[in-house]
């Protein structure tokens, strides 16, 4: 196995016409650290990682890739692997010679390519396929063969282009966490590019969230689900309520008092984040798996709209008197409701974020 | 064969058999005035040229002449080389056109497609006919290179084996260029993208990609051109000046000057043989690949 290499990004930028693809962006990926490109489609991701593979040049910027610096590079001097949504397995050759593709460019001969196919196969758990055609196989198989492709030239870099996105889902959760074993065991630095929160919160050791040609926020995936930066990351990472609120007073221990703008006018204590002066009007962002329904210290009062089992938890939809939208509460035990349909809803302690009115949209 | 087919006469099929029945027939009832015209005007005309080609008295008189004088064997072999040789030139130009149209004309490839259909609209007579003024003695190609001080005196062009080329690859080579951008149109780019990540350079790529993945518009545009280019008598009349004779041109001979019908309908009959191995060969190729 070779060792892992850092890879770097130093202010890369892409416009099209007058459009920003990218905006000028850096970024630091560590040796054997998996990163997830997390946004929605045309949020610059799909360009980002054409531009580390070298088949779109970046205005501006460069690539490096173990400090050595490949921005001018072909792509097939980069010394990568790279797996695309629709696994580009060569139709007119076998398993075997798909695998075998990248070695015979490097000039290695059948009996090492032959040896190393098995070895790949065996570590995609398709052994003995070397001979099949690769349009009678099924898409996880397609997939892992994809995967073994691309591995087997010992790549410095995995770059990783919704590499699931075509899998129906049962096989797409077993493909993650295999895909994560697999990356770890071999220790290579993996880039991903998703539009799936879940997989990318499942997969990577860090995600790099982009909206319209901009990382918005990196971190590990607990930071971005619970310490979302704006209102688009907190949406984007899943199910989020949304309160207006103000300021109304600072805390030695960083938090504020928030007064939300609710029947009764609560007042609760959140992380506060930089930039915050009292009086100041902020959104608060919480899950709905935090908010507690008929527990103690009840917050505000709401009216459940409707209720929904999804298997490992009750969804509930709340409505409440002054507020548009509705507010989501995930619970894990079913909820008894009073004759009048209200249930008292408390608030969680250190889980609630919060973020400028004009942050993310 | 109508009462057999009509939906009423069968009540006690299930219902769903019988919708399909109907269905069935339905198709076939439309595809009548088709099949009755192609009876009339390409069926009944064939066996009629084949009985025509096999006389009384002799039935296989013209088939050995044919097939027998070294003469005539030679034109059977030029009816196969000159084809074949254009399929090829046709390849040679067209390939690289129909490559560029596919990955880099971008919103020009509409305007190729429009000017590689074009000239198709017009008689082929008119176009083959132009290279006779074209290349003529006192023509413009000619007047140029005495201009240009390139020759002294005017090069014979027409009535040569290469003007024929010429003519025959200028009107075919459109036939090619479509039948290849349309298979390397569905090539997905990812493939070449992934053999490039993979280690490839451009020409790799091209020859272990790009070229097996396209064999089928290749072949396809072949066998196209060939059956053309052995059916066309037109470049060989107007361009060849009798340095190139073909089947097609000795059967326009024997009928419109020797008024040989029997001799000119066998001639008819191994000609079309010769397209129905060519189509034979590409279904077979087809059907290999799995398309």
């Amino acid at each position: 196995m070779m060792e892992s290499v850092p890879l770097t990004l130093r202010g890369i930028a892409k416009r099209y016409g007058t459009a920003h693809a990218l905006k000028p962006t850096s970024l630091d990926i560590e040796a054997g650290e998996m990163l997830a490109l997390l946004g929605p489609s045309g949020c610059g991701k799909t360009t980002m990682l054409r531009i580390i593979a070298g088949f779109t040049a970046p205005d501006t910027g460069q690539v490096l890739i173990g400090n050595i610096d490949v921005t001018d590079l072909a792509p097939n001097r980069r010394g990568l692997g790279m797996v695309f949504q629709s696994y580009s397995l060569f139709p007119h050759m076998t398993v075997g010679e798909n695998i075998a593709y990248g070695l015979k460019m490097r000039g290695i001969n059948a009996a090492e390519r032959a040896h190393k196919v098995r070895d790949m196969l065996d570590l995609v758990r398709l052994p003995g396929f070397e001979d099949r055609q690769v349009n009678h196989l099924s898409g996880g198989q397609q997939q892992r063969v994809a995967l073994a492709r691309s591995l087997v030239t010992d790549p410095k870099v995995l770059l990783l282009d919704e590499p699931l996105g075509a899998l129906d889902r049962q096989l797409r959760e077993n493909m993650q966490f295999e895909l994560r074993a697999m990356q770890k065991r071999l220790g290579i630095t993996t880039i991903i590019v998703t539009h799936d929160q879940e997989e990318a919160l499942t997969v990577s050791d860090r995600i790099a969230v982009m909206q319209n040609g901009e990382i918005v926020q990196t971190g590990a995936p607990t930071e971005i689900y619970e310490r979302p930066r704006n209102r688009f990351v907190s949406e984007f990472l899943g199910t989020v309520n949304i309160f207006d609120g103000d300021l109304v007073a600072s805390h030695p221990d960083d938090c504020w008092s928030v007064r939300l703008a609710l029947p009764g006018a609560p007042v609760v204590k959140v992380a506060g984040s930089q930039g915050l002066s009292v009086s100041k009007s902020v959104r608060v962002a919480v899950r709905p798996e935090r908010l507690r329904l008929n527990g103690s210290n009840e917050t505000f009062r709401a009216c459940i709209r409707s209720s929904v089992f999804r298997g490992s938890y009750h969804a509930y939809e709340l409505d409440i008197a002054g507020i548009g939208g509705p507010v989501y509460v995930h619970s894990n035990e079913p909820v008894e409701v009073g004759d009048d349909g209200m249930v008292g809803v408390a608030w969680p302690q250190g889980h609630a974020v919060m973020f400028g009115r004009d942050d993310g949209r | 064969m109508s009462d057999e087919t009509c939906p009423g006469v069968a009540p006690e099929e299930p219902a769903a058999f019988r919708r399909e029945r109907s269905f069935r027939l339905a198709s076939v009832s439309w595809a009548m005035p088709a099949l009755i015209f192609l009876l009339i005007f390409l069926v009944l005309p064939l066996l009629a040229n084949i009985a025509r080609s096999l006389p009384l008295e002799d039935p296989f008189q013209h088939y050995a002449r044919l097939l027998g004088d070294a003469y005539y064997l030679g034109i059977v072999r030029q009816t196969i080389k000159v084809p074949a040789l254009t399929a090829v030139a046709c390849l040679i130009i067209g390939y690289p056109v129909a490559y560029f149209m596919v990955r880099h004309a971008g919103r020009w490839n509409a305007l190729i497609v429009f000017l590689l259909i074009a000239p198709l609209l017009t008689s082929t007579i008119m176009r083959t006919f132009g290279w006779t003024v074209l290349l003529g003695r006192r023509g413009l190609v000619n007047a140029w290179m005495s201009d240009f001080g390139m020759i002294d005196k005017a090069v014979n062009m027409v009535n040569t084996e290469w003007a024929v080329y010429l003519g025959l690859v200028h009107v075919l080579s459109p036939f090619m260029v479509l039948s290849v951008s349309s298979v390397l149109q569905g090539i997905d780019r990812r493939l070449e993208e992934s053999a490039q990540i993979l280690g490839a350079g451009r020409l790799r790529v091209f020859l272990t990609i790009t070229l097996p993945l396209s064999l089928d518009g290749i072949a396809t545009g072949c066998i196209l051109v060939f059956v053309l280019a052995s059916g066309s008598f037109l470049s060989m009349l107007l361009l060849g000046g009798g340095k190139v004779t073909t089947l097609s041109l000795l059967i326009y001979q024997q009928f419109t000057l020797t008024q040989d019908i029997g001799f000119a309908a066998a001639m008819g009959n191994v000609l079309l043989l010769l397209s129905l191995i060519c189509m034979a060969i590409q279904l077979r190729f087809l059907r290999r690949r799995g398309v």
